[in-house]
């Protein structure tokens, strides 16, 4: 069985990319498994998902920042 | 109206959501089944295709019009993600307000309110369910009770059922005073935290039936009893600042009621409640005081008097005639007035019946309520399947006090319960 190793969904012997996430997939030895190799930029969604958390996180913290170093 | 183009005006439910939702208050709630065996790619993208014009009344896009806001269809696909995210993230403005997520063995969907409320989003996860596991090549799936992709849309599903069965009758307005609220304080940044609570349904039930009480009303009980520890356990001047009246909000599902088949919003909520400023209750107390509270507050008359409130307040002629900048300043300042009435919200889904081939693929259903307000800070979604009934909280505050305290509540009660992080 091959399985994308980002979302876990299984994946059909010839499919070279998750359809869900988008990553690409390589077998490995044992062919039991598929890994990341490399993200196709329109599809990684969970990766553009961590970017906006960071950069919320980030915004959100602007205020206390400010609040700290006030003078 | 099952035409290419068309429009919806928001149901009775819906119309406070737009105003209201924020990046944290979503209003999106998610119901997710874990099977068996991890989910095929294929078969998954496979059945959504197949049920992408089933249901063309959550093919909408939300607009803002000069009175109301509108949904207007959009022949876009079915959006579809890895589930690789906190649950019940809020829709982009331009975009469907559902999703389907997958995950290892998980599918998910997630509605925001807006659409409908969680029997119609489960309708939804079952027809997918269904079809999915045809495509993966279980032809027991067939038996499965849900909307086929092959029927056409009935009209009923696309209707505001509140509307049609509004009548006008007494219902004056309620006063009800504010209530206790967790003293915790929220996460920063904020952030949902999802806990669930795995309980065998038989023991629980049995619990619920030998203290003669329904299975919601026990958790109802049980959330009140925690609520009242968590109050008597402040500082006395914490206490005397504090609302002393604990109440939860319980949604009901009025196609319970009325033969409906809707598949927008159509709930309603029954709010019973205790007063602390009388004394200490007992457990026993608070069972029975929930039990008559929940048999008088679901009788059909009250429960058509509510609708009719509701109802009543959309069709008044100055409401109507207020711009819709205007409205959202009044339905903000009205939610935030809501949410102070109640202490916490139990809702249950009920017990998923499939038949006994299925429940072979299937392990269990979950039930994620949309984000609580940074007033109620807790929730708790409730959903049987098989002998699993999963309790989930949806949590922003940076304690798990009330988790911890229901899982001690119930181990001492003799159930035996697990809890694990969504």
């Amino acid at each position: 069985m091959i399985y994308c190793k980002k979302c876990g969904v299984e994946l059909d012997v010839g499919m070279s990319r998750c359809p869900l996430c988008g990553k690409s997939v390589s077998r490995h030895a044992g062919g039991t498994a598929a890994e990341q190799e490399e993200d196709d930029p329109a599809m990684s969604t969970g990766h553009k998902w961590d970017l906006q958390r960071i950069r919320r996180r980030i915004i959100q913290a602007i205020p206390s920042l400010k609040r700290i170093f006030h003078t | 109206m099952q035409d290419d183009a068309f429009w919806l005006r928001l149901d009775n439910a819906a119309k406070i959501y737009p105003s209201v939702r924020t990046d944290e208050l979503t209003s999106v709630f998610r119901i997710s089944v874990l099977l068996k065996e991890r989910i095929k790619a294929k078969a998954f993208l496979g059945a959504i295709q197949e049920v992408e014009n089933r249901f063309p009344y959550y093919k909408v896009v939300l607009k803002p019009g000069f009175f109301w806001y509108y949904l207007e269809h959009h022949r876009r696909p079915i959006p579809v993600q890895p589930d690789l995210d906190i649950p019940c993230r809020a829709f982009d403005k331009q975009s469907f307000m559902f999703r389907v997520l997958a995950r290892d063995n998980r599918i998910s969907v997630e509605f925001s309110h807006i659409l409908t409320d969680a029997a119609g989003g489960f309708e939804f996860l079952k027809c997918l369910l269904r079809v999915y596991l045809i495509h993966c090549g279980n032809p027991v799936a067939h038996n499965i009770p849900a909307l086929l992709p092959s029927d056409e849309p009935g009209q009923e599903e696309y209707e505001d059922a509140y509307n049609r069965y509004f009548r006008k009758t007494v219902s004056p307005r309620m006063n009800l005073r504010a209530s206790f609220h967790l003293p915790f304080s929220l996460n920063r940044p904020s952030e949902l935290k999802v806990l669930t609570m795995e309980i065998p349904s038989d023991q629980i039930l049995s619990k619920a039936r030998y203290c003669g009480v329904s299975l919601t009303e026990y958790l109802i009980s049980v959330y009140m009893f925690l609520l009242q520890d968590i109050y008597e356990e402040l500082p006395l001047l914490q206490q005397r600042t504090n609302n002393r009246i604990i109440r939860i909000e319980v949604p009901v599902n009025l196609r319970n009621f009325y033969p409906s088949h809707s598949m927008r919003n159509f709930s309603l909520y029954v709010l019973p409640e205790i007063d602390m400023r009388l004394g200490h209750y007992t457990f026993e107390e608070i069972l029975e005081t929930v039990h008559y509270l929940m048999q008088l507050e679901t009788n059909k008359k009250l429960i058509h008097k509510i609708l009719s409130r509701n109802v009543g307040g959309e069709r008044n002629l100055i409401l109507k005639r207020i711009p819709l900048f205007l409205k959202s300043f009044l339905f903000n300042t009205f939610y935030a007035l809501g949410t102070s009435r109640y202490s916490g919200v139990v809702t249950n889904l009920g017990n998923v019946k499939l038949p006994r081939e299925i429940s072979e693929l299937i392990d269990k259903f979950i039930f994620v309520p949309p984000p609580p307000s940074k007033k109620l800070k807790v929730n708790c979604g409730v959903i049987g399947f098989g002998n699993k009934l999963m309790l989930c909280f949806g949590n922003v505050t940076s304690s798990n006090t009330l988790e911890n305290k229901f899982g001690e509540f119930l181990r001492k009660e003799g159930l035996p319960c697990d809890i694990h992080a969504y």
